[in-house]
């Protein structure tokens, strides 16, 4: 075995310790002070590095953009996550401005109205089951602020009235309710009747009863308070007339009205403590005015 | 054969370490993969030759990837192969928690030349030992992937054994 071959393995590892030291030697230096070996080993190795940057940038890239892809789905997801949190709060926004805009015309409406109202927030629906049809609401008003029978609107039209406490709460009968009864008027024509509730559990109806079939009434007609009975305030709108059945008989038309309110919707409503020129009663039991004893109201 | 596909291994594992380094928040927790390869060969029975010849072109790449002055992770890593080889503590590697501790220490062996090179050129050492504890969480970094290279590694030489079992076979 000769000399060469059998040091081989020394020769190689000395060469390929003491290569990369010249090559970092020469590439740290200022190339003012370059010695001639050092330029060597720079013309060397550049051709060298340039090829290894090279294959680095062709696999790397192509990895890089595969990486990417998976960067993509992540980023992806982000922004997913990013739109569901902003849909959320465009949704509050929606809602807070809806709610100041209703503020506002509840605002106007109060102004407008000559009597007494205090504002209530629905905190509370009974619902028919299967239905999602509402029978009745809760406000955040109790006996010691209002009392049983008084009206309750909104900037739509009339709600119904005070029915029951419980405790600083109470709960409101409404229009559609099978016993309420209010006197109206058609704005049109100026006929009069009693609105009933009709109480169905699939749709918002009434029906308008002591309408005399002699009086013009037209599908489209709208239904007011007529304040007969000093009960409920006068000009309150209540409803549309949905259907008009006139028989060849009887003394009566059968017409069946759509309320003017989506119950479905309330958020804030009012409650009439006093009618239009007249004096707000004292709140509390007994100081209140017992509206449902005249001028309909609750059978 | 077998040394394409250790350069080979070697060189994606840099792309790994590379593309990884992006997600990870701390550098000094990106491992340096490529350099448990070189710690593979001196920890086995590679010829001192050879294994410094595969470990050249590792830290060659390693330095075109990190950008750092050509030449010196190119003699940081034929150094590391060959102290590690000739220490010959492949005699404890045994089982996973072994191939982490001697990754540890010759990573951190690598990490410490890497500093006193620069520090010989730069003539800065002072500034250079600041970055010894830079050093040893690297180091860390690198021995907690050692066990997936080193089978990494062991699965190519059985491959390319094989392979070359086959071909000698075949060709009679």
């Amino acid at each position: 075995m000769s000399f060469l071959s059998r040091y081989k393995d020394v020769f190689i590892a000395i060469l390929a310790l003491v290569i990369p030291f010249f090559f970092l030697k020469a590439n740290l230096k200022d190339p003012a002070q370059m010695t001639p070996f050092d330029r060597v080993v720079v013309t060397i190795s550049t051709p060298l590095q340039w090829a290894a940057t090279a294959v680095i940038e062709a696999v790397g890239g192509a990895w890089n953009k595969y990486v990417f892809l998976i960067d993509l789905q992540a980023e992806n997801d982000r922004l997913r996550f990013e739109n569901q949190r902003l849909r959320a709060e465009n949704g509050l926004f929606f809602e807070t401005e809806q709610e100041a805009r209703r503020l506002r015309r509840m605002l106007t409406f109060k102004e407008t109205f000559g009597g007494s109202l205090r504002a209530a927030r629905v905190v509370g629906r009974g619902v028919v089951p299967d239905q999602f049809r509402i029978v009745r609401v809760r406000i955040d008003l109790g006996e010691q602020e209002i009392a049983k029978g008084m009206p309750v609107v909104t900037f739509d039209g009339l709600v119904g009235q005070v029915n029951r406490f419980f405790g600083s709460y109470s709960d409101v009968m409404l229009t559609v309710d099978r016993t309420s009864y209010v006197p109206v008027v058609v704005q049109r024509n100026g006929a009069q009747g009693i609105l009933r509730g009709t109480g169905e559990l699939d749709r918002y109806t009434c029906e308008v009863e002591y309408l005399l079939r002699s009086d013009e009434v037209r599908e489209g007609d709208q239904l007011f308070t007529s304040g007969a009975g000093g009960k409920f305030p006068e000009g309150i709108l209540v409803g549309r007339i949905a259907t008009v059945q006139r028989e060849n008989y009887g003394l009566f038309q059968k017409v069946t009205v759509e309320p003017a309110v989506n119950f479905s919707r309330l958020h804030e409503v009012f409650v009439v403590t006093a009618l239009p020129g007249e004096e707000e009663a004292g709140a509390g039991p007994g100081g209140a005015p017992k509206r449902d004893e005249a001028g309909g109201g609750q059978r | 054969m077998k040394t394409a596909s250790i350069i080979a291994l070697g060189f994606l594992l840099l792309i790994m370490q590379s593309t990884i380094a992006v997600f990870i928040p701390l550098e000094v927790f990106v491992p340096n993969a490529a350099l448990a390869v070189v710690i593979y060969m001196g920890l086995h029975s590679y010829s001192a030759g050879y294994g410094a010849v595969v470990s050249f072109v590792i830290g060659y790449l390693m330095d075109t990837f990190a950008g750092s002055p050509l030449g010196m992770y190119t003699f940081v890593a034929v150094a590391v192969f060959l102290l590690s080889r000739t220490a010959a503590l492949r005699l404890f590697l045994k089982g996973w928690i072994f191939e982490i501790a001697l990754t540890l220490a010759w990573a951190t062996v690598a990490g410490v030349l890497g500093l006193l090179v620069r520090g010989l050129f730069d003539q800065d050492f002072r500034s250079l030992l600041t970055h010894l504890k830079i050093v040893f969480f690297k180091a860390a970094a690198t021995a907690v992937v050692a066990p997936l290279v080193f089978r990494a590694m062991a699965w190519l030489e059985r491959v390319t054994a094989k392979r070359k079992a086959e071909g000698k076979v075949f060709r009679g």
